[in-house]
């Protein structure tokens, strides 16, 4: 993998200004020193950070995506002219929230492909010290820009030259969980004009089929009240929270036999690591009710995120106590549980 | 590639690839549609090997190929059409395919001018979702996109018919089968607003937001 040109821009957040001009950005030498090194090191590895995959969007008949197009004319032709474009639309797609920010954007040979890594390092401020002369010397500076920073951001994007390339990449992204959807939006939706590859309700609904398939599967006590208890909880997940089957599995504590369970069902098991934002309307219409069988034949059925405000539960030993109360609206005779 | 290369690699590709994917596309979309009445087919079909090889022959007014690659280019290797009853549904579904498809074009195919009769429905072309691509698919053959049509049972029928009657290469249609054709669109479309209001008076279904030609 070679690193053919690597340019840069520092970028000011002119979300309200976007009329401001950008700085001059410029073409780096890609020299064996410390930075260059670090620069190289950022797109080699890309292919391994960016993990998460998205796609332009595209809205009404012209199948055109301003972001795209401006990457194509990059990956055509690459110039600090063509670089300039990408880097203007950062500036003006950041908010003060987000801050001053350093922008590389590199293109390389990947095999016989092209890859483009756009990255993002935010500005901070911090505190050198110097030692030489024997003497400790110590001065603050203002713009520090840090690689492993709690935001630091990444794309890539693979030209293979054919007429549909580009419409889909890889992301990385440190904020893509923060409270603020502003913060976690910008860099996907606002700059890249993308959205994860996966909708909100196909991945929501890929999640509640395999909960719903492994806990109907699964002859295990403890895997189903495992799994009926996070999709209880799931409800109080964020609008709009980004993860995954796997990851879902894990903020919910879930075994390694009940995780195990849960992601035997994910087909193709690849999509256990795919990411989507959660949608609770979605994942409801999948699991709306929840349900208990007991030794004594009762079948107990309620809302799945009201279950044990509808029961009230008391246990003795392995006997279990379930009381409702409430009027009689429907009554029904089934053929099948 | 172009010729008997081209020829045999699609039928490859068709045989191994799209048509187990079109198959796969058809649950993908029953799976989505669950729930949703009124619905009805959906089907999905891999381009034929003729119609291919006559698509990526076609040329540009200049004389060069328009398909360059016809493989990464003609996005309708993999067409699938959901049919519904009435104009209504056919709303439902496209709000469907927004919740849980990638699109990178949308379309109500209604002629150019107003003077003009077909009647085609809503065009959608989509990312090939990942729930359809097996782990072991060789992904380089295997198409990004796929394009999907939601049209009433009217719209479907006359498309159907006209594209069996009317695009005869080599035979162009007299200007009474013109107006022949134009007059089915029209009973086609007069059948589908009638449906519409009485799907709205006996029903109770909202009326359609805008016209679909």
């Amino acid at each position: 993998m070679a690193l053919q040109a690597i340019y840069s821009f520092l970028t000011f957040p002119k979300k309200t200004q976007p009329e401001d001009p950008l700085r001059p950005g410029a073409s780096l030498p890609i020299a064996d020193d410390k930075l260059g090194r670090m620069l190289k090191g950022l797109f080699e590895s890309a292919h391994s950070d960016c993990v998460v995959p998205i796609m332009f969007v595209s809205d009404g008949e012209a199948q055109e995506n301003a972001t795209r197009g401006e990457l194509l004319a990059f990956v055509h032709c690459h110039s600090l002219a063509t670089a300039t474009p990408l880097a203007l639309r950062l500036q003006r797609a950041t908010s003060g929230q987000s801050g001053m920010g350093l922008l590389f954007i590199g293109i390389g040979q990947d095999g016989e492909q092209t890859r483009v890594v756009i990255s993002r390092f935010p500005a901070d401020e911090g505190v050198v010290a110097d030692t030489t002369h024997a003497q400790l010397s110590v001065q603050f500076v203002e713009q520090v820009f840090l690689k492993s920073a709690f935001s630091y951001k990444a794309a890539t994007y693979v030209a293979t030259g054919r007429p549909d390339q580009l419409w889909a990449g890889h992301i990385v992204d440190r904020q893509i969980n923060a409270p603020s959807k502003v913060v976690a939006d910008y860099w996907i939706s606002d700059f890249l004009l993308s959205e994860f590859e996966t909708t909100p309700a196909a991945g929501t609904k890929r999640l509640a089929v395999a909960l719903r398939d492994a806990i109907s599967s699964s002859t295990s006590v403890e895997i189903k009240r495992e799994i009926a208890a996070a999709a209880q909880l799931a409800g109080n997940l964020p609008r709009r929270r980004a993860l995954t089957i796997a990851g879902f599995c894990d903020e919910f504590h879930f075994s390694p036999e009940t995780k195990q369970a849960v992601l035997s069902k994910v087909r193709p098991p690849r999509l256990a690591n795919e990411r989507f934002r959660f949608d609770a309307d979605e994942f409801t219409r999948h699991i709306a009710y929840k349900q208990i069988e007991l030794s004594n034949g009762a079948l107990l059925t309620a809302p799945a995120d009201r279950f044990d405000e509808v029961f009230m539960e008391t246990h003795r030993r392995d006997e279990h106590t379930f009381t409702t109360t409430g009027a009689i609206v429907d009554e029904r005779l089934k053929r099948s549980k | 590639m172009r010729g008997n290369g081209l020829r045999e690699e699609y039928a490859q590709r068709r045989a191994q690839i799209l048509e187990p994917l079109a198959t796969r596309l058809v649950e993908h979309l029953q799976g989505n549609l669950e729930g949703i009445g009124r619905i009805d087919r959906v089907s999905a079909r891999a381009k034929g090997v003729d119609r291919f090889l006559a698509k990526a022959a076609k040329a540009l007014e200049d004389g060069g190929a328009k398909y360059e690659h016809p493989f990464e280019q003609i996005q309708d290797l993999i067409g699938a059409r959901i049919i519904v009853f009435y104009k209504q549904d056919v709303d439902v579904v496209a709000e469907m395919v927004e919740r849980y498809y990638r699109r990178i074009e949308r379309k109500d195919l209604i002629p150019e001018s107003e003077a003009e009769f077909g009647y085609f429905g809503k065009h959608f072309i989509l990312a090939v979702p990942q729930d359809a691509v097996d782990d072991e698919a060789d992904r380089d053959k295997t198409p990004k996109f796929f394009e999907l049509q939601v049209k009433t049972l009217f719209q479907h029928a006359w498309s159907e018919a006209s594209h069996d009657l009317a695009y005869k290469p080599g035979e162009p249609l007299s200007p009474l089968n013109k107006r022949q054709v134009a007059f089915t669109a029209a009973q086609a479309w007069g059948a589908d607003q009638m449906f519409e209001q009485l799907h709205t008076e006996l029903n109770g279904a909202p009326e359609v937001r805008a016209s679909t030609g």
